[in-house]
């Protein structure tokens, strides 16, 4: 993070300081480029979380609240003991009217979702809870009239700007039906990148025209890949176009990449298919993403509870995977009461993702919570990451089985291990 | 109450933030274990299939236990003494490290600080570049030129802050080499302004009139460092013996980072049982990878498999699939390769050349697995 494009606000958490809090986030999200709007519903997620914090027992503790630029979005983070948060309100309470003010306290902050484009609960590393919202910087939508390529050739190559605009715009022309909106807004995809969360590789002629080309968001563990995608028939472009993008991702610390998104121009020779060719439900809508393991594989331990077991080793076994399996028994041990949920809502897409916190036993009555208050708000698509390297995690299974989530894909080295990708089964076709 | 966590975030410096812990493959046992497999061939670390040389061998059988209580010698005298013996330097001019990835931190943490760089290639051995990531170094890499290290654009590569230029002497993993024309061309038009190792792990394979012994050339070219091992030609990689030598007054300056006590007084004395052998060992070992990359080359030709071959006990074969899938798949056959996606060659493996047998039973295994 650059501390040049954040602002920090340190706070006792009470609710004489909302002012405070709300003023710095306003006038740090205008300042880093939000529209005066834009930035008023960011503060409103922040406030509406503060009034959450503040009900909670507890004296002089504080909150830490960031705004930073992303470049193309603005985000506003809040960190705070979880003790703060009453296990109640991490998850959804529904709520007759969401925009009856006066019962705001009573809403869960997945409500807050409701305003921002996108949100993300996690429990951070030292301990601190952190929910984080964002909202996206508006641009221009931009479609270039139709122009037939010079036939090339074109190569993998350094590029500029406006090579970046003109591929959001060809990617959008050659592949209208499968590729995330942002193409639609070029001047965004060039701030993508320019914000280092994105990287791109464009193949060009050399002459201004682009033939072609890849993006990936880099995680730290994880590549998360878009392409590549050809706009001239030259035989070899892809795999010269995705040959460059693993030299230049290799040797920086992911362990994989994931095309979640394929296009029939991705060159198969690069991937592995993760999702078993048919899966245990009839109908059930997956995605199926493409993978690229990064490094040899060396190999980890894997719970898994009995009644995904079968599913599991499936997928272990078709991917020549080394894993130990160890089938997790339940025998009467504590199990905390009230389980918590991590949520990533990213409103546009209607996609939530769900994963733990605390696995605790009331898991399939909050699960169904979640689903009801997603649907409610819109979200169609539900998913929930099962991390097969925490053991804790494994009772969750029937929970999730009877809250009607279906494992779909094994994802390795998606978590501290391999995750498992389930999939929530009414919200298909929807 | 849980303890307090330690600042990280303050604590640690922001280039080690960045980078990630390089992860060492799991003990066979373990492997075999996890891949179902009963036999596991390693074919991933150039390792000398022969192992050591008959003398070393004796030294390690002639190391009495009780002496594991006593410190080895801080300095490896000795061997330090049989190297200037052989390679006709002073003595003073070799440094000893725990393998020769050790003497490659003692060369970047003598010469760089914040703010220098290091320039090497793309696609080569890969921890000249971690260790200069590891010390708040960058690594320039100069994008190899027909799988050599491209002289023209390395000297372009150079500023003021440039302080080391590595070049590896044959090319681990791609095989080729610097004749002692070009090296000497490239060390002239250095002229002395930055230190220019030469990487020799692979040396004792090369029999190429043309190929350059470095050490010969330290006198001439006092910023020059060479590096050799005893864990490729020498079979004692288990024991991490490795070293640099360079004229005097660098190896002096050099010293100054060296971690003394690092090399174990086994290593010591087995290294010293490898100088003596009579030459037996080389010739074995160079006839065994001949007929072997031979052998190997033929058959990746009738299956259409593209291949990098040149100096060294390694072929680095391209695949129609990802070699990170394939690596597993022969894994489970009981076959460890070194995937190439991590030196920049993704979709293809490097393969240590073992004797016949084995590379036999590893063709077909391979067959099977891009099927
Ligand atoms: C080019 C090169 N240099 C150095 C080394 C490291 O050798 P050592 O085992 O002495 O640390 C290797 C080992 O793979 C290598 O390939």
């Amino acid at each position: 993070m650059n501390t040049a494009d954040t602002a920090e606000l340190i706070v006792g958490i009470d609710l004489r300081y909302l002012p405070v809090v709300t003023g710095m986030v306003e006038q740090s999200a205008i300042t880093f480029g939000l529209t005066k709007e834009g930035a008023q519903n960011l503060c409103l997620a922040v406030e509406e979380l503060l009034n959450v914090l503040a009900a909670a027992p507890g004296a002089g503790e504080k909150i830490r609240v960031t705004v930073r630029d992303g470049g193309y979005y603005t985000e506003a983070c809040c960190y705070f003991p979880p003790h703060r948060i009453p296990v109640s309100a991490l998850n959804v309470t529904k709520v007759q009217n969401p925009y009856d003010e006066s019962v705001i306290e009573n809403l869960g902050i997945v409500l807050a979702a409701r305003v921002v484009d996108s949100l993300r609960l996690v429990r951070e590393q030292d301990g601190l809870m952190s929910i984080c919202f964002t909202m996206d910087k508006i641009y221009p939508e931009q479609i270039l009239p139709v122009q037939v390529l010079p036939p090339g050739p074109y190569a993998p190559g350094p590029y500029g700007q406006e090579d970046i605009k003109q591929f959001a715009q060809r990617v959008q022309q050659a592949y209208p039906s499968v590729i995330p909106e942002f193409f639609r807004f070029p001047g965004k995809v060039a701030d993508m990148v320019r914000s280092r969360e994105f990287g791109i590789q464009l193949a060009t002629d050399g002459k201004g025209n682009i033939g072609g080309g890849m993006l990936w968001r880099q995680g730290e563990k994880m590549i998360d890949s878009l392409g590549p995608y050809v706009f001239v028939p030259q035989p070899g472009l892809a795999e010269a176009i995705i040959q460059k993008v693993l030299e230049n991702v290799s040797r920086k610390g992911a362990v994989c990449m994931v095309n979640r998104l394929p296009v029939p121009d991705v060159p198969k020779a690069f991937f592995e298919e993760l999702a078993p060719p048919q899966v245990e439900d009839n109908g059930l809508l997956c995605e199926r993403p493409l993978y690229r393991q990064l490094d040899e594989d060396t190999g980890s331990t894997v719970y898994v509870h009995p009644n995904l077991e079968p599913f599991v080793r499936q997928c272990i076994d078709r991917l020549v995977l080394p894993r130990n399996i160890v089938v997790t028994t339940y025998a009467g041990e504590f199990i905390e009461p009230h389980a918590a949920f991590g949520v990533q809502v990213a409103r546009k897409r209607h996609l939530a993702i769900l994963s733990t916190i605390v696995a605790g036993r009331d898991a399939a009555h909050i699960l169904a919570q979640y689903v009801s208050s997603l649907d409610d708000d819109g979200i169609t698509r539900i998913r929930f990451k099962l991390d097969l390297g925490d053991e804790s995690e494994q009772v969750l299974v029937p929970a999730l089985r009877s809250a009607g989530f279906s494992p779909c894909y094994l994802l390795p080295w998606g978590g501290t291990g391999d995750i498992v990708v389930f999939e929530h089964r009414q919200r298909q076709g929807s | 109450m849980a303890p307090t966590q330690p600042p990280l975030d303050t604590l640690v410096p922001p280039y080690i933030r960045k980078i990630e812990a390089y992860v060492p493959s799991k003990p066979d046992d373990v492997l075999r274990s996890m891949y179902h497999t009963s036999s596991l061939v390693r074919m991933n670390n150039n390792e000398n299939v022969i192992g050591p040389p008959q003398k070393s061998i004796e030294a390690i059988m002639n190391f009495t236990p009780e002496r594991a209580a006593i410190y080895p010698n801080g300095d490896s005298y000795h061997l330090r003494h049989r190297l200037s013996e052989v390679f006709r330097h002073p003595a003073c001019s070799f440094l000893i490290g725990n393998g020769a990835n050790e003497v490659i931190t003692f060369v970047i943490k003598t010469f760089c600080q914040k703010g220098d760089n290091i320039i090497t290639t793309d696609k080569t051995f890969a921890v000249y570049e971690w260790a200069a990531g590891f010390s708040g170094v960058e690594a320039r890499l100069v994008p190899l030129k027909d799988h050599a290290f491209d002289e023209e654009a390395m000297i372009g590569a150079i500023d003021g802050r440039t302080k080391v230029i590595f070049i590896c002497n044959p090319n681990n993993p791609t095989g080729t080499y610097w004749s002692e024309a070009r090296l000497r061309s490239f060390l002239r038009r250095v002229d002395g302004r930055q230190i220019v190792v030469v990487d020799e792990a692979y040396a004792e394979f090369v029999d190429q009139p043309d190929y350059p012994e470095g050490m010969n050339l330290i006198s001439e070219f006092p910023n020059l460092v060479v590096f050799r091992t005893f864990s490729k030609m020498y079979g004692l990689a288990a024991l991490r013996i490795g070293y640099l030598a360079g004229n005097r007054n660098l190896v002096d300056i050099i010293r100054r980072t060296c971690i003394v006590y690092s090399v174990n007084t086994l290593a010591q004395e087995a290294a010293l049982g490898a100088l003596a052998d009579d030459g037996s060992h080389i010739r074995r070992t160079r006839e065994l990878v001949r007929a072997s990359k031979e052998f190997l080359i033929s058959e990746l030709d009738r299956m259409n498999l593209p291949w990098i071959a040149g100096e060294g006990n390694f072929v680095v074969i391209r695949l129609p699939v990802s070699d990170t899938l394939v690596y597993r798949r022969l894994m489970a056959k009981g076959y460890m390769v070194r995937t190439m996606t991590g030196f920049r060659f993704p979709n293809h493996i490097r393969v240590t050349l073992h004797d016949l047998p084995v590379m036999e039973g590893f063709v077909q295994a391979l067959r099977s697995s891009i099927a």
